[in-house]
């Protein structure tokens, strides 16, 4: 077979190879998408569940981004990462989509960066005597409780805790994807975790886990 | 490729730890699958292979500047203004607003292509038809009437770019999905709590401003304070 550009890549993908050699430029669309972009359902989908905190409205989401990177698979460049590039169309579908309608997201969750507190620091020295065992502390919370503390994130800190912590895509995906600089990713994620024990240190109180901490 | 974050701090480790139980859960994509696949068999991917972006934006480029003649005389006249602009601010935000204010002059002087639209609901389909990681235009803009649009690059950063018109001399929107693309720097201007920044060149003032996670840019031959009261009217 002659080499080409996405050879590489399909040759890795057993069951679309027919596809790629029709040299139907549609039938190469959708063996390329099939092939990277497919697999990838599963991470667009957790991630729009938790954004969205509704399954028709995560599945809403995530079959408009899919249908937006179909759409568009030609312009994606080869070698370069899939994921990212769907969690970038994520997230602008999600912006676009839900920004219009205020009451379908949690009031403030969307407030970006003008609201993104420097450095909680108080938080941080409180911290220590509250978060004696993180682990276990944390453990104890329900997934909806973590996810609601997200959704009540700054847009930009939230973003980086799904793409570095709950996708654990690294630092060079995750800026590649939220388009910063990795420095400003490692930083950002920092104060995003240290906002989101913030967040959930009341909860921690007021069901009796911790005592005499900030936020009670 | 691949570097996680190497943070000492134990609590820090812990709440990435707690965090990545949430991305291990298992969902069930069936009903998305076939959804998807209904929708795809409808749909045919729209652009071509490797194209630059279409109308202005593959007109833009530096690159397509650097014909014979031409391209001396264009290079020539960037280094001299580029001179210019780098004596009285800074590197970044000299080249910001230097391409800024060639992107406002190309549009003036109908270089570059423009999609008609009546509104900005209906620039944002076009938008979203031309690329899926395009930035979008605000919704509202209360008091001046998206007339056309396109897709740019401005430092090497895809950009949607809407001509306004608002009764007197049309004013170009610029926005990126970048925060902080240009310094905040210049003439400063606070309307409702906002803030925003001017900066001019060679006639072309422009105002700046962060909203959210978004970068807006507003520019034309107006005063600082309108354009800054034209800006101060967009939401997303």
């Amino acid at each position: 077979m002659e080499p080409t550009r996405f050879g590489r890549t399909f040759s890795k993908v057993n069951g679309y190879m027919d596809d790629y050699r029709t040299n139907d430029p549609r039938a190469d669309a959708l063996a390329r998408f099939k092939a990277e972009a497919w697999p990838l359902l599963p991470s667009l989908l957790r991630v729009a569940v938790i954004l969205t905190q509704d399954q028709h409205k995560a599945e809403d989401l995530a079959q408009e981004t899919m249908m937006r990177a179909y759409r568009h698979i030609q312009s994606f460049t080869p070698g370069t990462n899939m994921k990212a590039w769907l969690m970038t169309i994520l997230r602008r579908v999600h912006i676009d989509t839900y920004r219009k309608d205020s009451r379908a997201i949690d009031a403030g969750s969307l407030d970006g960066m003008a609201h993104e507190p420097a450095a909680p620091q108080d938080a941080v020295i409180h911290e220590d005597s509250c978060w004696s065992a993180p682990d276990e502390l944390l453990g104890r919370f329900d997934d909806t409780e973590i996810e609601k503390a997200l959704r009540a994130m700054p847009d930009a800190m939230r973003w980086v805790l799904l793409l570095v912590d709950v996708e654990q895509m690294s630092i060079t995906e995750a800026a590649e994807s939220l388009d910063v600089a990795p420095g400003t990713i490692k930083s950002r994620a920092s104060r995003a975790r240290a906002r989101l024990r913030e967040l959930l240190l009341p909860v921690a109180s007021q069901k009796g886990w911790v005592t005499n901490c900030a936020g009670e | 490729m691949s570097t996680k974050p190497n943070n000492p701090d134990a609590l820090d480790d812990a709440t990435s730890r707690r965090l990545a139980q949430l991305g291990q859960r298992s969902v069930d994509t069936s009903s998305l699958e076939s959804k998807l696949e209904a929708a795809m068999a409808d749909t045919s991917p729209t652009e071509m292979p490797h194209t630059k972006l279409p109308g202005p934006a593959r007109a833009y480029p530096i690159r397509h500047w650097l014909r014979p003649v031409t391209g001396i005389a264009a290079a020539l006249a960037l280094a001299v203004t580029l001179f210019i602009a780098l004596s009285t601010s800074t590197p970044q935000a000299s080249a910001a607003v230097l391409e800024l204010s060639q992107l406002h002059r190309d549009l003036v002087a109908g270089k570059i292509e423009l999609k008609s639209v009546a509104s900005s609901t209906e620039a944002n389909q076009w938008i979203a038809t031309q690329r899926a990681t395009a930035p979008s235009l605000p919704d509202h803009i209360s008091g001046a009437r998206v007339q056309s649009c396109c897709l740019a690059d401005v430092q090497g950063k895809l950009v949607a770019v809407a001509v306004l018109e608002d009764g007197e001399e049309t004013v170009t929107l610029v926005v990126a999905q970048a925060p902080n693309f240009a310094h905040e720097m210049g003439t400063r201007i606070q309307i409702d709590g906002k803030i925003f920044f001017g900066h001019e060149l060679n006639g072309i003032r422009m105002m700046m401003a962060n909203q959210d996670d978004r970068w807006l840019c507003v520019m034309g031959d107006r005063s600082y304070e309108e354009l800054a009261n034209v800006a101060s009217k967009i939401q997303f």
